[in-house]
């Protein structure tokens, strides 16, 4: 195998044994970005200096028996609107144009803490809302790999990177990760700190892990989570050993969501179905699930507030920099302004309420399934639709994508697992039981 | 009034104010945005929320 292939777990493992060196992984992923990355287009910005300095010094570390932490030498990539102290942070936009930080977002620091190296920056849509970015999908070069968070899922899948850090505010990590045949999960609202991203809504800024296992994004979290002063709606909720969990994997209790299913294309929704009925086979217990009334008026709720939210963040920038913007996010802030105040508070307790309603539901099971998406990626510019990923955006909810299959054109399809708030630990369990069963998506070919 | 009617109430108001804050070619251009957002609002004014149910705000409760 090369080392570009290899996963985070394996990585940091060989790196801790002294039989890899971090400066060959470092440069094996340069040399895998300078191969492909003219095509998919993934990176805003590659920090090639920087990551071999940090190679070097996480080598001569490891040499002297000293280990930062479980992902000393690993390398990452983060969303370009991520602060990263000294590299440009520009969000896909004119508006930021130039702009570096002083500090560190706190995910990539704590990230950068457990030993890993910021690999560079990685394209989004413009300020993670609709305007594309260039970047390709891996599987289909004539396709979106998905977004906003479009440069985290193809560097991940085209093997420049073996861990991403993405984000979702409506359904911008778990869709491109399941576009791009990826593990991608969205923790629970207050999971991870969102000090230093570059936000979007108050109430759905998500961080969002992405990688090629389960695993992966286990080790990308459990360095990841916890309270930060710094971070008004950052949870003090225990962080539980996640890793330890992979180990307890048991078939789980699944909830279908079916109208999900009725939403999906003909094959997605076959596909999907099959995958199903494997883990049913493998020990499984599945049952038809009923999402509460409230779901009716979710994505409306979702839309409100986020538009709303865009609008109170942009404020003072748009206001002198109107012109700048590209026209989906700029018709999103001009209709954010126009919301009025009583349907926005409105919309926030129809949030909580379904929150609540859900409740019930997810003390049935151990986890809800989904097709990730209605449809595979598709053509074109346009990042594809997201309104499977809205419901657990809005709640809060954590969930998380799974490969399951492919469409007969090759595009790859996963499954979406939804658990109770902060139960991450079982419902990686799940994840992983899934991915065992129905066994990862290989690479594409590039 | 039926839901029609409070979508097209809430889709004159906004053409409205649209041409008031942004001019009328602004307000133009938000055509198609105003009719999907007069949707939405309707859907949220017309969902019968529990009256006892606060906004979620910033930060929920760990469990």
């Amino acid at each position: 195998m090369s080392l570009h292939e290899l996963a985070a777990v394996d990585a940091a493992r060989a790196i801790r044994e002294t039989v890899l060196s971090p400066v060959d992984l470092v440069a094996a992923l340069l040399e895998r970005i300078e191969a492909v990355d003219g095509r998919v287009q993934a990176w805003a910005l590659v920090d090639r200096d920087g990551a071999r300095a940090a190679a070097r010094r996480a080598g001569d570390e490891a040499a002297r028996g000293m280990f930062r932490g479980p992902l000393h030498g690993v390398p990452f990539g983060a969303k370009d609107i991520f602060y990263s102290a000294g590299l440009r942070t520009e969000a896909g936009s004119k508006v930021m144009a130039g702009f570096v930080p002083s500090y560190d977002a706190t995910a990539v620091a704590r990230l950068k803490a457990a030993g890993a190296i910021l690999l560079g920056k990685l394209h989004t849509t413009e300020f993670a809302t609709y305007d594309p970015a260039p970047t390709r999908n891996p599987w289909n070069l004539a396709c979106t790999p998905g977004g906003s968070s479009s440069g985290s899922a193809a560097a991940v899948a085209a093997r420049m990177v073996p861990l991403a850090l993405g984000s979702q505010t409506i359904g911008s990590n778990v869709r491109p990760a399941s576009y791009c045949g990826l593990v991608g999960l969205k923790p629970t609202f207050g999971r991870i700190s969102t000090r230093g991203v570059m936000a979007l809504s108050y109430t759905q800024d998500h961080v969002g892990l992405m990688a090629r296992s389960v695993e992966d994004v286990g080790l990308l979290l459990s360095t990841t989570a916890g309270h930060d002063p710094e971070d008004p709606s950052s949870s003090r909720a225990p962080v539980p050993d996640y890793l330890a969990a992979l180990t307890r994997r048991r078939s789980p209790r699944v909830g279908l969501l079916r109208d999900f299913f009725e939403r999906a294309t003909p094959e997605v929704a076959s596909v999907t179905a099959q995958a199903v009925n494997r883990l049913a086979r493998a020990g499984a217990t599945v049952e038809e699930a009923k999402l509460p009334p409230t779901f009716r008026a979710v994505y409306a709720a979702a839309y409100l507030i986020t538009r709303s939210d865009t609008a109170s963040i942009h404020a003072e920038r748009f206001a002198q920099k109107a012109d700048l913007y590209r026209p989906a996010i700029r018709s999103a802030i001009e209709m954010g302004m126009l919301i009025p105040g009583d349907l926005y508070v409105r919309a926030l307790r129809i949030r909580r309420q379904f929150r609540r309603e859900l409740s019930p539901l997810l003390d049935r099971f151990d986890v809800l399934l989904t097709p990730t998406t209605p449809a595979p990626a598709p053509e074109g510019m346009a990042t594809g639709d997201p309104q499977f990923q809205v419901p657990w955006s809005l709640s809060g909810l954590p969930s998380i994508t799974v490969p399951c299959g492919f469409t007969t054109s090759g595009l790859p399809l996963g499954i979406q697992l939804v658990s109770g708030a902060f139960t991450e630990a079982p419902l990686l369990a799940a994840a992983a039981w899934c991915e065992d069963v129905l066994g990862r998506a290989a690479a594409p070919t590039l | 009034m039926d839901r029609d009617s409070q979508r097209a109430e809430y889709a004159a108001g906004l053409r409205a104010a649209a041409e008031r804050r942004f001019g009328a070619a602004r307000a133009e251009a938000l055509r198609q945005t105003i009719e999907d957002v007069a949707a939405w609002m309707t859907e949220v004014a017309t969902f019968p929320v529990d009256a006892d149910e606060p906004p979620a705000f910033y930060a929920e409760p760990a469990p």
